[in-house]
């Protein structure tokens, strides 16, 4: 049963449109990652979910309940923003037990339910934050203020804080951005933990796919205002629905389309690095090229040779012939190295062009030399088309 | 539709929460309209109506007397002068504190801001023991050429110095974050690129502190502008400003009509310089806000050899420490004089005991005891309500913070801030005609007038105590508010506890400075106050006349250790930014 | 600990505000049966306190008497005019011949025929309100006032005949301290002596001179020190401090140091124009208030104030000729003080009609002329406002490129 649904969400912002009938599903329990490029109104959904903003149009439903007429109050939304704001004047006992406090009040203001007045008596709101402290290691921080510790321990007291009302959903927009690299990927991984302990129902925002990487369940890309493409991580990076979406996951050796053209079986496609011809069956609409670093390879005088031969538009050959210089050679793992070329054309439109290639072959790393010339050679069978 | 319970819920909440803004903003606008705009419109009909019929006549007629006009070219003159003294004695301390740091350089600008806040009556009575024509300096000085220096009555230049002394703290406290502001690497590029000490200094330095020095000056000519108790004893007849003049029609030859012309001309006047007060201040929070802070408040090297640098520093703290007793010396000396017996076999604590004494009350109209006890009350009261109103005001700015969220912008919001605006340009001489004569009839009038000059001194602090509020406002991050909401928080409790705990800072220094300004309020106290409702300041300026200085400087010295405690507990408080 | 703190501070500035209101509904509760105002140099030195003797007098509590004291007579009609509709003063003391033309026109008193007033001179009934709205108490010249200590006809020998012509020649102006006449009652009596000295012409009226009294003033205007009232003027005569020896008091004043501290180096001296001392007279009176609150027992005060009982203190009190033919004068008295017998009295020149229609005039030519020492009118000023405002858009503008 879906748990969340954003449906037909309108957002104008100055007379235009940040985000324009966006619609989202989400299981109970799911750990979404939101990924997107920075000011593509990932952060304005998250507010509109929350409820702190108000959409143009569109419903948002919890378990099949519209709450969109919800204040922020009453809709049970753990927020975590970027910038790491923790009350200044409450210590971190009291930052956490600020939203257990609030709702104990309005609760018994509104009806006496016995149980849930308990559950949130003194002794009741003490038990919550030692657990939800222990769960987020802050456990030694509790009576320190904010302006006393660090920006990952403010994040973590930030994610206490959020989780420990026990939300039915909860939001985080990008929670490492300000955090220092070597803390980011314990407390990605803390985050991820705490939500499978927790089973909170989590939307995660981000801009960097790494980050995702690390602890995505199922990941939505959005951009130009809607969700582009969900699914699971790998499902994306094997079939990304378009140039843009492989770019926003941070893949290697993309390049963007220029324009295209159908031709005797086959797809003639003018990309940086040249036109390429692909045998194909039909015409298809195609964003983007992507070349793995694996299949690339060095290409003898020989095949250079033909290649300039039959530029005269014989496609037979299904094999692309690329010059360029060796910019940089780096062991990337243990046994792979990847080498940094520069594409040099012939025409200088985008004068500079990279191309990454990655090879296990150490007697060939030690033939080769920074700025020196080279042709590769690549299948264009091995080309992935999106 | 499928869950009720909740929605009815949220509604009761956002239908509590209008309620409560609701009240609010009715109690403000009822409170500004029957104190401020009523009498306003008093004032109007006094300047505009004659026998029931409008008329423009008494408007022109005061307009156009010579004697009004002189007054106006005294105000606009002696305002240009200070303000042009106080640039030029004040940007070298400033200067002086940004860039360099030393111990004591916090304690130092605040007791620098001291006088601003020092009661005008006190800062008058110190003149008189310092540079009047028997004092000290004018002794010494006649000792040595035989001809007195100052000559403080009736002379256009004791005003001038009076005022600069008063503003002198102003152009201080506003240009020390200007010069901090300045950016470093911008002179050191130019003079890396050949520019000159000069061109560098129009060219580069200038446009980064121009915006700060214009309100500043602009600050300093409305206060100047609508300066009342000095220019009343100084002055004589003289010289004497819009304000003493309206004091003079209206308390004097009682003209209410040319006062309440004469009022409007000032009113007009001081809506220009406050609304371009306004839009420079903007600028300079723009400009403050769009810059980092630069990392380092290294010395400006004016010249690369190094004696000339050491003698630029040398005449810095020469003359800093020369302003800095030019500041202090008036309060010092009041100190000292209260200690002073007029006879020889007099006893040093003849004004101290005095104040316990009734031997005055007829000439106070109460004794001194009961006229500290009158400045203390006065002051918590006008503290109190301007607190309370002030968090109003800020508690409906704030709520249009948060819709701003939904990208609307409301209507009564901007009317309250426009609102708030108009009593900013009102001089108090204004603010107290209006009051009377609204009320003066009145059996409030007649018979608790107390709570009138409780309500003038209300309105009188209600700008700073707001801009000083709104300051520490404005340093809330509002995702903290998000937070709180998403939290469970309602708009109230929010309010309760994060916003006003956060502003807590800023709140006392609203207090402090409030209860500060009713302490040595003098004009529309003097303009109100009659017999026993008479206050300190009131009592020091009946007395200045008096063969003995001891007794009044013994009341003044009692203001100034009062105040001196308030500005010790704003040094506490850590509160940087001041608003004047 | 905090919530207690901020609990006894609201605890404490709720004792404050108590005690205050608490005092206040004592004061409303001691209404006072009679409420006089008057300037506070009143039978002030040394000092007799008429109060307490009116009290024995009358019987009444001394405590039941509300003395208001004003810096100076002039407060005392403006302080009456604000309350007319609502008085609260029952007795006016110190509302000379001069300021009776202000108080008749803003119709702040009644006409009351004392009983007393058979002891006083029908003259000075008559000079001072033949309508009797106020009864003369004393008199008295308004005279120059020195210091033989400090000036003296050995460094001044010019004082001895001296004319007010000559004060500006003797450059004596600078050792002067007058009165503000729009302020002060004696500063009214003084700008009358001029104007009655030189005359003035807008009106038609000569003097003695034939010539403009403006000129006197415009020409001692950056050298006189202008006092607020007459005991700011004297105190600051007396401390020296401004270093001004002489003031415009009265002809009665030197009598004060003769007669305390057998002192006769203070004198008082008039301007000798035509061969004759001229001088003005001031006769203070006092008034009964219209719709006064407690109008018998001012009308008992009254009668009290201008009888033989209290006229007796008049003289060595209030340093004034008493209005009362039997009151007790002493002989050093009339030795150092000036007697207005031996003076031309320069008011019988101006007839109360002119004063009446020309007093407010007067006062308001008297504050242009004294406050035009900027040579700059107000055209200039706002000139000057739309430079600055220019300039500021300037500046802005070029900065900006």
């Amino acid at each position: 049963m879906t748990y969340l649904k954003l449906q037909n969400i309108h957002m104008k912002y100055q007379n235009e449109y940040i985000i324009h009938n966006l619609n989202l599903s989400l299981e109970r329990g799911e750990l979404l990652i939101l990924l997107g490029s920075s000011g593509c109104g990932k952060t304005t959904l998250l507010k509109i979910i929350a409820g702190l903003i108000h959409p143009e149009k569109g419903k948002i439903f919890i378990e099949d309940q519209d709450i969109i007429e919800f204040s922020p109050q009453k809709r049970e939304i753990g927020y975590v923003p970027q910038s790491q704001v923790l009350f200044p004047h409450l210590n971190i006992k009291e930052n956490i037990a600020f939203g257990l406090r609030a709702r104990d009040r309005s609760r018994s203001l509104k009806k006496k339910d016995n149980n849930k007045i308990k559950e949130n008596s003194k002794d009741g709101i003490e038990q919550k934050i030692q657990d939800v402290a222990k769960l987020a290691q802050i456990e030694n921080l509790l009576t320190r203020f904010p302006s006393e510790i660090s920006g990952g321990q403010k994040q973590r007291v930030a994610l206490a804080r959020a989780i420990v009302i026990n939300p039915r959903l909860l939001l985080l927009d990008e929670p490492l951005s300000s955090i220092d690299a070597s803390s980011r990927e314990s407390l990605a991984l803390m985050i991820k933990r705490i939500q499978k302990e927790t089973k909170t129902t989590t939307i995660y925002v981000t801009h960097n796919q790494q980050e995702a990487r690390l602890i995505a369940d199922k990941v939505a890309i959005m951009y130009n205002g809607i969700i582009q493409q969900s699914g699971t991580m790998i499902d994306i990076d094997k079939y990304p629905k378009n140039f843009q979406i492989a770019h926003i996951m941070g893949q290697l050796n993309i390049w963007e389309i220029n324009s295209q053209k159908f031709d005797q079986g086959h797809l003639i496609i003018t990309t940086p690095l040249g036109d390429i011809a692909i045998a194909s069956k039909k015409d298809k609409n195609i964003t983007g090229i992507q070349i793995h670093p694996n299949k690339i390879e060095l290409a003898n005088e020989d095949e250079v040779i033909r290649q300039k031969k039959i530029l005269d538009l014989d496609f037979s050959e299904q094999i692309l012939i690329v010059l360029g210089k060796i910019i940089s050679i780096i062991q990337f793992k243990s046994k792979v190295y990847q080498i940094i070329i520069q594409i040099n054309l012939n025409k200088v439109e985008k004068p500079f062009n990279y191309l990454k290639m990655q090879t296990q072959d150490q007697d060939l790393i030690k033939n080769l030399l920074i700025n020196q010339n080279i042709a590769l050679k690549i299948d264009t069978k091995d080309i992935i088309l999106f | 539709m499928k869950n009720l319970k909740p929605n009815s819920k949220i509604e009761t909440e956002g239908l509590l929460n209008k309620l409560i803004v609701g009240i609010v903003i009715t109690a403000l606008i009822s409170f500004l309209l029957t104190f401020f705009y009523l009498p306003l419109l008093k004032i109007l009909n006094f300047a505009l109506i004659q026998n029931n019929s409008f008329t423009f006549e008494i408007f022109w007629t005061t307009l156009t007397s010579s004697l009004n006009l002189n007054a106006l070219a005294f105000t606009f003159i002696q305002s240009l002068l200070t303000t042009l003294i106080c640039i030029f004695l004040g940007m070298p301390v400033s200067y002086f504190l940004a860039k360099y740091s030393f111990k004591g350089r916090k304690l130092l600008i605040n007791l620098l801001t001291v006088p601003f806040v020092l009661p005008s009556i006190v800062v008058l009575l110190g003149f008189i023991i310092l540079y009047g024509e028997g004092g000290i300096i004018n002794r010494i000085w006649i000792d040595i050429t035989g001809i007195p220096l100052i000559k403080l009555y009736g002379s256009i230049e004791g005003i001038v110095l009076a005022h600069s002394f008063y503003n002198i703290s102003v152009i201080i406290r506003m240009m020390i974050p200007a010069w901090e502001n300045v950016d470093q690497n911008l002179t050191e590029i130019s003079k890396t690129l050949g520019g000159k000490n000069w061109t560098i200094f129009w060219k580069i330095i200038f446009p980064q502190i121009k915006n700060y020095l214009i309100s500043a000056s602009l600050l300093i000519f409305t206060y100047t502008f609508n300066s009342f108790a000095i220019v009343l004893y100084l002055g004589e007849v003289k010289y004497q400003t819009l304000e003493v003049r309206i004091f003079k029609l209206m308390k004097n030859t009682l003209n209410f009509p040319a006062g309440a012309s004469l009022g409007i001309i000032q009113l007009f006047f001081n809506l220009v310089i406050i609304i371009l007060y306004i839009i420079f201040e903007k600028k300079t929070r723009a400009m403050a806000s769009g810059k980092e802070k630069p990392f380092y408040h290294e010395k400006i090297e004016f010249s690369k050899s190094n004696w000339k640098k050491i003698l630029v520093e040398i005449s810095l703290i020469i003359f800093t420490v020369f302003i800095i007793i030019f500041s202090i010396s008036p309060m010092i000396a009041v100190i000292v004089a209260s200690f002073k017996p007029n006879t020889p076999d007099g006893s040093p604590f003849w004004g101290y005991m005095s104040l316990l004494s009734k031997d005055y009350e007829s000439l106070l109209g109460a004794s001194p005891l009961r006229l500290l006890l009158n400045t203390l009350s006065f002051a918590l009261l006008t503290t109190l309500i301007t607190l309370i109103f002030s968090i109003g005001i800020v508690f409906i700015l704030r709520n249009r913070l948060q819709r701003l969220n939904n990208y609307k912008k409301p209507f009564i919001e901007n009317i309250i801030s426009l609102a708030i605006i108009l009593p900013m340009g009102t001089s108090s001489i204004t603010l107290a005609m209006g009051l009377f004569l609204q009320l003066k009839n009145s059996a409030v009038f007649n018979n608790n007038v107390w709570i009138l000059i409780v309500l003038a001194h209300v309105l009188i602090c209600i700008p700073f105590a707001t801009r000083s509020i709104l300051s520490a406002y404005n340093r809330i991050d509002m995702d903290l508010l998000n937070i709180a909401s998403t939290l469970g928080a309602s708009r109230l409790r929010i309010f309760w506890k994060v916003e006003l705990p956060m502003m807590k800072s800023g709140l006392i220094v609203a207090g402090i400075f409030s209860f500060a300004i009713s302490l040595g309020e003098f004009g529309a106290t003097n303009f109100l106050a009659r017999a026993e409702y008479g206050t300190l300041s009131l009592g020091i300026s009946k007395l200045l006349s008096s063969r003995t200085l001891q007794l009044p400087a013994s009341m003044a010295s009692i203001l100034i250790i009062i105040t001196f405690i308030c500005f010790f507990l704003i040094q506490k408080t850590g509160e940087k930014d001041l608003k004047f | 600990m905090k919530k207690n703190l901020n609990f006894i501070a609201v605890i404490l500035f709720f004792l404050v505000i108590n005690s205050q209101i608490s005092v206040r509904s004592e004061i409303v509760q001691t209404e006072p049966k009679l409420t006089i105002y008057t300037y506070d140099s009143l039978l002030a030195d040394p000092g007799y306190d008429f109060i307490g003797a009116f009290a024995n007098h009358s019987g009444i509590s001394k405590d039941d008497i509300n003395l208001v004291l004003m810096s100076d007579a002039n407060q005392i009609v403006t302080q009456a005019a604000l309350e007319k509709n609502n008085p609260v003063a029952d007795v006016l003391i110190g509302v000379d011949n001069v300021l009776i033309h202000s108080a008749k026109k803003d119709n702040l008193l009644q006409k009351y025929d004392s009983p007393e007033l058979v002891n006083i001179s029908s003259d000075l009934i008559d000079n001072l309100d033949s309508e009797k709205y106020v009864l003369p108490y004393d008199f008295g010249i308004i005279a120059f006032y020195y210091d033989m200590n400090r000036i003296n006809l050995t460094t001044n020998p010019e004082i001895a005949n001296i004319t007010l012509e000559e004060i500006i020649e003797y450059d004596l102006d600078k050792k002067l301290i007058v009165q503000d006449p729009t302020l002060s009652s004696t500063g009214l009596g003084y700008l009358l002596w001029t104007i009655a000295v030189y005359g003035d012409p807008e009106i038609g009226f000569n003097g003695i001179l034939n010539q403009d009294w403006r000129d006197w003033w415009n020409a001692t205007k950056d050298d006189l020190r202008i006092a607020p009232s007459w005991g700011a003027a004297f105190s600051e005569w007396y401390e020296g401090e401004e270093n001004r020896p002489i003031m415009v008091s009265y002809g009665t004043s030197p009598a004060y140091s003769a007669c305390l501290y057998d002192d006769t180096s203070q004198v008082a001296f008039l301007s000798h124009e035509n061969g004759t001392q001229n001088g003005w007279l001031q006769i203070e009176g006092i008034g009964l208030v219209k719709n006064a609150p407690h109008e018998e027992l001012a009308k008992e005060f009254i009668d009290w104030f201008l009888s033989k009982d209290l006229q007796d203190n008049i003289a060595e009190n209030n340093w004034m000729y008493p209005a009362n033919e039997y009151a007790e004068i002493s002989s050093t008295f009339n030795e150092s003080a000036i007697d207005p017998d031996d003076v031309n009295i320069l008011n019988s020149l101006i007839s109360s009609e002119i004063i009446g229609t020309n007093l407010e005039l007067w006062k308001e030519d008297w504050e242009t002329l004294m406050s035009s020492g900027l040579k700059i009118n107000g055209y200039i000023s706002i000139f000057i406002i739309l430079a600055s405002i220019g300039s500021i858009a300037y500046i802005q503008k070029k900065i900006r490129k």
